[in-house]
């Protein structure tokens, strides 16, 4: 196996008397397309900065590309390409003139490595002569990313880029992550939804500035260990949920769209549920095995951190 | 038959010429909860600007709790909360201070205030925290704060823009709880999401293609009518559909 | 060489595409000389002035022939009139037989603000005496030079050196050198620098491998050069339209001041360094710059009568080293050599203030 892309050990930092990043410690291996998934708070975007050589740890250390973040930054720099989580080019400057000058920055040009991003700037070449800041949201994304992937990064670390993005560009732009890591590129993004980890290859699950589990979408979603259930009635879903909460066999219940994912205590007895629920006054109550997703692992795993 | 809360007769908004929000004709009831859907540049948020009285239609008539949205738009705004994501509350106020000073712009009585105002942190559990500041508080406990203190004055109409952005699941969870109990009690919520589980959670929805108004109905039949497993689906499909790039 | 001249490309442009910038940036200086040099000139012309003599004997019409001559001043007997051709009437004079009168008299013309100030002309004394309405001490203190350099040798032995006419353009046009670069490099750097903090664009810069040298010079560059433009306009206005004489002397101004320049440059960016709002930079560096050119570095108010911890307080103004600097070389003609000592205390102000900017800047964004 060859050396990994980005390795951490013991990673942590501090803000005063906040403990952003709590010794955490992972591998990304080479080719690799990796998602940090957290809420706000959870640590994604202090761990990006530090992966980005913007910030150092307090304790531990990060390697990238097995290039020391603290001590080989200049290494390390050249090779990583950053999108941070807020809009951060230059709105006065046209895109052209900004992804030029990114391209400048990292002494290239945009003609070298126009094949690379052909497919994410084409569309926004017609407004090659208007301000970034006069964008729309999805268009100044992309500008961004392009911006990121101009100097042919080896690593490119994208901190929350779809956060308040609508679910079309959402799912547009991980199709484009998707074909970069294909090109070989490793891929670090961060995200609070949940619903993109089948995304990944690998993903972090993290909260309160700890990874509670880093392994594959769908080992995290065996990992859940017990049956889950599909609770759904025929109508007054919030009094449904509450019902289920106060049954004694019932571990947790939650709202899941237009159903509540179930565990229950011990043995699941579906049955003597429904039955139970059906004598409280719900009516047409379907309990039905589903498979666990991502979100309830979180759910879980952050049930057992309380 | 009761009145709907929200009843729009071809609302439209242009900005020069572009047609930001084109003829939208929708009703909502009391005690609803309506989910107003759209991908970015869809003109979900010229569409809420104006139900709440912020920005004038340039045609078309709309009536918000009462009162004519081009005509009276004052007293819209007094009969309604909103909370977003982006603004919510004063980070360098304490809570105390933000429920008082919420309190006092929707003219709620210093007794009134204070009743409602102890009621209101007894409930979410911050009464001994009423001194910190709300800045320290975590994201999803400060969502639900603005979300009380938007029903601080008992508004029969709240807007929420998207208020669970970048919360995490446990609380997004129960902040959809509380918007169930306020619906409940006969509050009209109105809000906005990424999150297209929480669609579900909705009675009706809309979905805002292109200006316009592409789906309206509850997520079911929704969902039977586009033969779609999920909202997910009946919003990527229609939202694909969308020939404005948004620029 | 390429990334740098990129750099500086894209500041210039968004100097060029922030009208707001521009305006400031190429106005500020013609505006500011102009209305120093005309409008808020600290000197007064028309000044009125009455002459009494205290007997008959004594010719007070030829020292108000002398006095009305110069432009600044003009000339009435205190009773009694002028009629254009060096002829005073009877009434000038004064009879020492009524006392009270004269002083009476004086008081009046002076409270009803009839005159701003009254020559008493002691022909059998020789002696004359300058009664001033001081309520206005700058206008007081310019009426006594004024009456003191009309009468030359015969009044109060007053010699006006370098300025013989304390002609107040001489005085201010040093002053707003020091302030207009602070303004232009000081604040206007420091805002442009954090922006890019503001807007997270710096974190962009950082992760480059760009050295944080190359980001600090090139970002620096469009400003020097706006800097130098702003030099050239204020010497051409100052010499041309004010009537400063440069005293021959303009290489050394112009060394002196792009010293300066580069100081104010440094303080720019060490206030960028220090805050992370555009507005808390442009507070810092008003108060930290402005301020102190303005109140504490001679410009305005004489460092002499300061208290002496003011005195001292000044010491560590970069402005009252430039602008005393600057008033030696470019009014008094002197050259460089002859400043050695302000321009030491510069040039090691502006190693310090790069050193530590540097220092500072090199240490990473949170």
């Amino acid at each position: 196996m060859n050396a990994p892309a980005i390795a951490t050990e013991n990673l942590t930092r501090r803000f005063g008397r906040l403990t952003a990043l709590d010794g955490v410690t992972f591998r990304v291996g080479r080719g690799e397309l990796f998602g940090v998934i957290g809420p706000d708070g959870a640590g994604k975007t202090t761990l990006m900065r530090l992966l980005a050589t913007l910030s150092r740890p307090d304790a531990g250390r990060a390697s990238v590309l097995e290039f020391d973040t603290v001590r080989q930054q200049a290494e390390v720099r050249r090779r990583v390409g950053y999108m941070p989580g807020r809009f951060a080019l230059y709105p006065d400057l046209t895109v052209a003139e900004n992804l030029a000058f990114f391209a400048a920055l990292y002494r290239t040009d945009v003609a070298a490595n126009y094949d690379l991003i052909a497919p994410i700037y084409g569309p926004l070449e017609r407004f090659a002569s208007r301000p970034a800041g006069k964008l729309s949201g999805g268009m100044k994304q992309k500008l961004a990313l392009s911006c990121a992937l101009i100097h042919r990064p080896d690593v490119l670390l994208l901190d929350e880029p779809t956060t308040g993005v609508d679910p079309v560009s959402r799912r547009e732009f991980w199709t484009i992550l998707a074909r970069l890591r294909s090109q070989g590129m490793t891929v670090v993004a961060s995200t609070p939804y949940m619903d993109e980890a089948s995304r990944c290859d690998r993903i972090a699950l993290c909260d309160a500035g700890r990874f509670l589990r880093v392994d594959s979408p769908d080992a995290v979603r065996r990992s859940y260990g017990r049956p889950l259930f599909g609770l759904s009635a025929a109508a007054d879903r919030h009094a449904l949920l509450l019902a289920a909460r106060r049954d004694a066999a019932v571990r947790s219940c939650y709202a899941f769209g237009n159903e509540h994912h179930l565990a229950f205590r011990d043995r699941p007895d579906p049955d003597g549920l429904r039955d139970r629920l059906e004598a409280g006054g719900f009516r047409d109550v379907c309990l039905r095995p589903i498979e666990p997703g991502v979100e309830d692992c979180f759910m879980q795993l952050t049930e057992r951190h309380d | 038959m009761t009145e709907p809360i929200i009843e729009t007769r071809e609302l439209t908004k242009r900005f020069g010429s572009f047609t930001a929000v084109d003829r939208i004709t929708l009703s909502v009831m009391p005690g609803e909860i309506f989910g107003f859907l759209g991908a970015n540049g869809a003109g979900k948020t010229t569409a809420m600007r104006m139900l709440c009285g912020l920005s004038r239609p340039t045609a078309g008539t709309g009536r918000v709790a009462g009162y004519d949205i081009g005509r009276q738009p004052e007293a819209v705004k007094r009969r309604i909360g909103y909370m977003s994501q982006r603004f919510s509350l004063y980070d360098d106020l304490t809570v105390g201070e933000n429920v008082r000073l919420f309190g006092g712009i929707y003219g709620l009585g210093r007794h009134e205030l204070a009743r409602r105002g102890d009621e209101l942190l007894q409930r979410l559990d911050l009464t001994d925290r009423r001194r910190v500041r709300v800045g320290a508080l975590p994201l999803g406990l400060k969502q639900k704060l603005a979300f009380s203190v938007a029903l601080l004055h008992r508004p029969p109409l709240v807007f929420l823009d998207e208020p669970t952005g970048g919360v995490d699941p446990v609380t997004r969870r129960t902040f959809w709880e509380m918007i169930d109990a306020a619906a409940a009690d006969g509050t009209t919520v109105f809000v906005t999401t990424h999150y297209m589980d929480e669609a579900e959670y909705c009675h009706r929805v809309s979905i805002m293609v292109d200006g316009q108004i592409r789906a309206l109905d509850t997520p079911d039949r929704l969902k039977r009518q586009y033969g779609a497993a999920s909202m997910e689906e009946v919003f990527l499909g229609l939202a694909e559909t969308a020939k404005r790039s948004s620029e | 060489m390429n990334t740098y001249l990129a750099f500086v490309r894209k500041e210039a442009l968004h100097i060029l595409r922030d009208r707001r910038t521009l305006l400031v940036v190429v106005l500020l200086p013609i505006v500011q000389i102009l209305l120093f040099g005309f409008a808020i000139s600290t000197e007064i012309n028309d000044l009125r002035i009455r002459v009494a003599a205290t007997d008959r004997l004594t010719d007070a019409g030829r020292i108000a022939t002398r006095l009305d001559a110069s432009p600044y001043l003009r000339c009435e007997a205190l009773d009694g009139y002028y009629d254009g051709k060096n002829k005073y009437y009877d009434s000038f004079s004064y009879r020492s037989d009524r006392k009270n009168y004269r002083s009476d008299r004086i008081d009046q013309v002076l409270r009803r603000g009839e005159a701003d100030a009254v020559l008493v002309v002691d022909g059998r004394q020789g002696r004359m005496q300058l009664v001033v309405d001081a309520s206005n001490p700058n206008t007081a203190t310019m009426a006594a030079s004024y009456v003191g350099g009309a009468l030359g040798g015969g009044a109060p032995d007053v010699r006006m050196l370098y300025n013989p006419q304390m002609l107040s353009a001489y005085n201010f046009v040093p002053g707003l050198m020091g302030l207009i670069f602070v303004i232009i490099c000081a604040v206007l750097t420091s805002v442009a620098i954090v922006r890019e903090k503001e807007t997270g664009s710096l974190d962009l810069l950082l992760v480059s491998p760009v050295s944080p040298f190359v980001t600090v010079a090139a970002k620096m560059t469009p400003y020097f050069a706006v800097s130098c433009l702003n030099l050239a306009t204020i010497l051409a206005l100052a010499h041309y339209v004010l009537g400063v004489p440069l005293a021959g002397r303009a290489g050394a101004t112009v060394a002196l001041t792009l010293l300066y320049i580069v100081l104010a440059l440094a303080v720019g960016l060490l206030v960028s360094t220090l805050v992370r709002t555009q507005v808390a930079a442009m507070v810092l560096a008003l108060i930290a710059m402005m301020l102190p050119t303005i109140l504490l570095s001679g410009m305005i108010f004489p460092l002499e009568n300061a208290p002496a911890p003011l005195q001292w307080l000044s010491a560590v103004v970069p402005a009252r080293w430039y602008i005393g600097a600057v008033r030696k070389v470019m009014i008094e003609g002197l050259s460089l050599g002859d400043v050695t000592v302000e321009l030491a205390v510069l040039a090691g102000m502006t190693a310090l203030l790069l050193a530590a900017a540097l220092k500072n800047y090199n240490k990473r964004t949170d």
